[in-house]
């Protein structure tokens, strides 16, 4: 008997973050694919975002900025002296689960024990948790695993345009996409889609980003991705 | 018990504030300096004097004192910490059985507590203060016989300040009957409207009545167990039921708390404090309850817990909600329970919510405030001006490669970035009314960039640090 799998929270067509699940993303983009998330959050009917960060990150958040996205009314913001506790807060934010989203920004990728703890409070409290790592991502128990790295901008220096790769996925396909951020309909726009979607095709679209062969649970994904 | 006292530091110097009858036969008063009574008495025990628990004393007494009068009211020398009470027993005494009887119940009352205390009735709030501070006993002054019961007391208890009083003394008058006998204007003339003013008052010329405070109502609920307990199970159970009690007080006064404080005291004597902070003033059991559920987990029960005390802190006015079928209600009443989460564990005032403010300067554009200061009304983000970027960072300057107006390649965190395409400048001037650090109060020009690869940055021109060849700076970065 199959587990029937959680609903999705749409963010564009061919792609949506699995609730009840924690979600990774890394690259230059990570912190603008965290505010679409937020901002397509909008649609849950527990609307709150919380956003975790390290207290003494020089990389300040702009709510300014983060205005384009979502409305920053609905980001609590929790910042955290030690890493630790960047856990231990977004791990009892989803078990809570007042919260829809819960976006933690970690130095370090979780590893396989401290993710399989952050999947078990999501589930607990039905909320979607994402973490932003800076570092290469490991093997853990996240359920996909995104890479956004910039794109230039078309004719239009406004444009929010990053190319957007799922290359984790443990219930579906991966793929890559270009996307831009919809401010007016409050939704992300796909520009292209550049390989993968529900044909599984995927191409090699990470040759110019070292980072995800270097992964140790990565590594044989990453070599799938290679066709050589 | 041997001569005791208690020592607060005055002038520079560790002074009796304190003593105990011993301490006065050995000859020691207030005001003397610990190193001389020491001398005079090496046998001298001392303790150090502690103002908030003395206030705290006097705040229970207070709430004890209601059971004589409705009206009262603390009392002090004016400039000096608090130290007696003063109640309007107008209409009260006969309950009593006069004013003599309702005097020694009160006197051997508070004796019977461990209390040594003064106790006066008279006329007027001025003749029982003077009377009450100078007559160590209890004593009632007749009524209409004030000006007779104060004529021998020194000047002091008028409440008025040292040097009036060293002023007097100088011109030999050394009690309040001595006032009588001058001529007013003479003595106002000299020493000020005040010392006519509380003399009047003192013999009732001028009223002054008791301005009395309702005393601070504490809500705590205790449970003593008649077997120590040491399972989680059980402890939550004692709390839960301590909780239901405490929540009924608070909904009956409408009121609700901040914080709330377990005390448990295990077999062996010992204390220990669980102390739990909420979002919104509360009186929701079973929400505290689950806040609590961390603590009790990390709480060690020795031996066994055998009392429990639970008192609500920062109580606050909280009238009683409608229901309401909107989901965005319910979901603010979630929201708080995760401050409340939170902010137990990281503080408080780290979990926070953005605040924006009237500013054009970027980095001064919005404050991150304190999420439980925060009121709920919702707060409005201009989407106008100037796009903004997502991340800001202290300015970081960069290398021109191939220098330009913006520059046309920069090397930014070890790498070389082709700039493909720049708007700008936008001019930002620091504000003039006050001190921007990084400004030098000239104003910037702010470029929008973007590298070949696809990097949005914004870059500052600071037209300032030319000379140094520092003139570019990264702010942040473009979503």
């Amino acid at each position: 008997m199959g587990v029937k799998a959680p609903p999705n929270l749409p963010l564009f067509k061919g792609a949506g973050l699995a609730r009840s699940r924690t979600h990774e993303a890394f690259g230059a983009g990570a912190r603008t694919f965290a505010a679409m998330v937020a901002g397509c959050a909008g649609a849950l009917e527990r609307d709150a975002v919380v956003w975790v960060r390290r207290v003494h990150d020089r990389r300040q958040l702009n709510p300014l900025g983060l205005a384009e996205f979502v409305d920053p009314a609905r980001i609590l913001l929790a910042e955290c002296e030690r890493p630790v506790d960047i856990l231990w807060t977004m791990e009892e934010a989803m078990r809570l689960g007042s919260a829809g989203v819960v976006i933690a920004e970690l130095s370090k990728p979780p590893d396989l024990k401290v993710s399989r703890r952050l999947q078990l409070a999501a589930e607990a409290g039905d909320a979607i948790g994402l973490c932003l790592v800076d570092d290469t991502p490991v093997g853990n128990a996240a359920e996909t695993r995104w890479f956004c790295a910039p794109s230039p901008s078309v004719d239009d220096l406004d444009s929010t345009r990053w190319r957007l790769s799922r290359i984790k996925n443990k219930k579906g396909t991966l793929g890559a996409w270009e996307i831009e951020w919809d401010a007016e309909a409050g939704s992300i726009a796909v520009v292209s889609r550049i390989a993968g979607g529900p044909d599984g095709a995927v191409g090699g679209v990470f040759g110019s980003h070292g980072a995800v062969r270097r992964g140790r649970g990565g590594e044989k994904r990453a070599s799938a991705l290679f066709p050589e | 018990m041997g001569p005791f006292a208690v020592v607060a530091e005055e002038k520079n110097a560790l002074r009796l504030f304190s003593l105990n009858e011993a301490a006065i036969k050995a000859g020691l008063t207030e005001g003397v300096a610990l190193t001389d009574a020491r001398a005079v008495l090496p046998i001298l025990k001392t303790k150090v004097a502690e103002p908030e628990r003395d206030a705290a004393f006097l705040a229970a007494l207070h709430r004890w004192a209601g059971r004589f009068s409705p009206f009262v009211a603390k009392d002090g020398f004016p400039g000096a910490p608090q130290d007696g009470l003063c109640l309007d027993i107008t209409g009260c005494a006969h309950l009593f059985g006069g004013e003599q009887a309702m005097l020694e119940e009160m006197s051997s009352e508070l004796a019977r507590l461990g209390v040594r205390n003064a106790c006066a009735v008279a006329d007027t709030k001025g003749a029982a203060f003077a009377l009450a501070r100078q007559v160590k006993s209890a004593v009632v002054a007749p009524s209409g016989k004030t000006r007779e019961a104060l004529a021998d007391l020194p000047l002091f208890g008028l409440r008025i300040d040292r040097e009036t009083v060293a002023g007097l003394n100088r011109l030999g008058l050394a009690t309040i009957g001595a006032l009588y006998d001058v001529p007013r204007a003479s003595l106002a003339r000299r020493f000020g409207l005040t010392l006519v003013t509380r003399l009047d008052q003192a013999l009732g010329f001028v009223s002054e009545p008791v301005a009395p405070a309702a005393p601070v109502k504490i809500f705590a609920a205790r449970m003593t167990l008649p077997e120590p307990i040491g399972l989680v199970d059980d402890v939550k159970e004692a709390l839960r039921r301590l909780l239901a009690q405490l929540c009924m007080g608070l909904e009956e006064a409408g009121a609700g708390m901040r914080a709330v404080r377990l005390t448990v005291r295990r077999t062996d004597n010992s204390e220990e404090p669980v102390d739990i902070g909420l979002a919104k003033p509360s009186r929701d059991g079973t929400m505290i309850l689950r806040l609590f559920e961390r603590e009790l987990d990390a709480l060690d029960a020795g031996f066994g817990i055998e009392f429990l005390r639970l008192q609500a802190r920062g109580v606050e006015p909280l009238s009683p909600r409608q229901l309401s079928g909107d989901p965005s209600k319910q979901n603010e009443g979630a929201l708080d329970e995760l401050i409340a989460r939170l902010g137990n564990r990281i503080g408080f005032d780290q979990v926070k919510r953005f605040i924006p403010q009237e500013s054009h300067i970027p980095e001064r554009a919005f404050l991150r405030g304190a999420a439980i200061r925060m009121r709920t009304e919702k707060v409005e983000w201009a989407r106008a001006g100037p796009r903004r970027p997502l991340t800001l960072f202290p300015p970081e300057p960069v290398q021109q490669i191939l220098p330009g107006r913006p520059p046309k390649a920069i090397s930014w965190r070890g790498r070389k970035i082709d700039i493909a395409k720049a708007a700008g400048p936008e001019r930002i001037a620091p504000e003039w009314w006050r001190k921007n650090p990084g400004w030098a109060g000239k104003p910037k020009d702010y470029w929008r960039v973007e590298g070949t690869g696809g990097e949005r940055l914004w870059l500052a021109e600071d037209h300032e640090a030319r000379k140094e060849g520092a003139d570019w700076k990264v702010c942040g970065e473009f979503p």
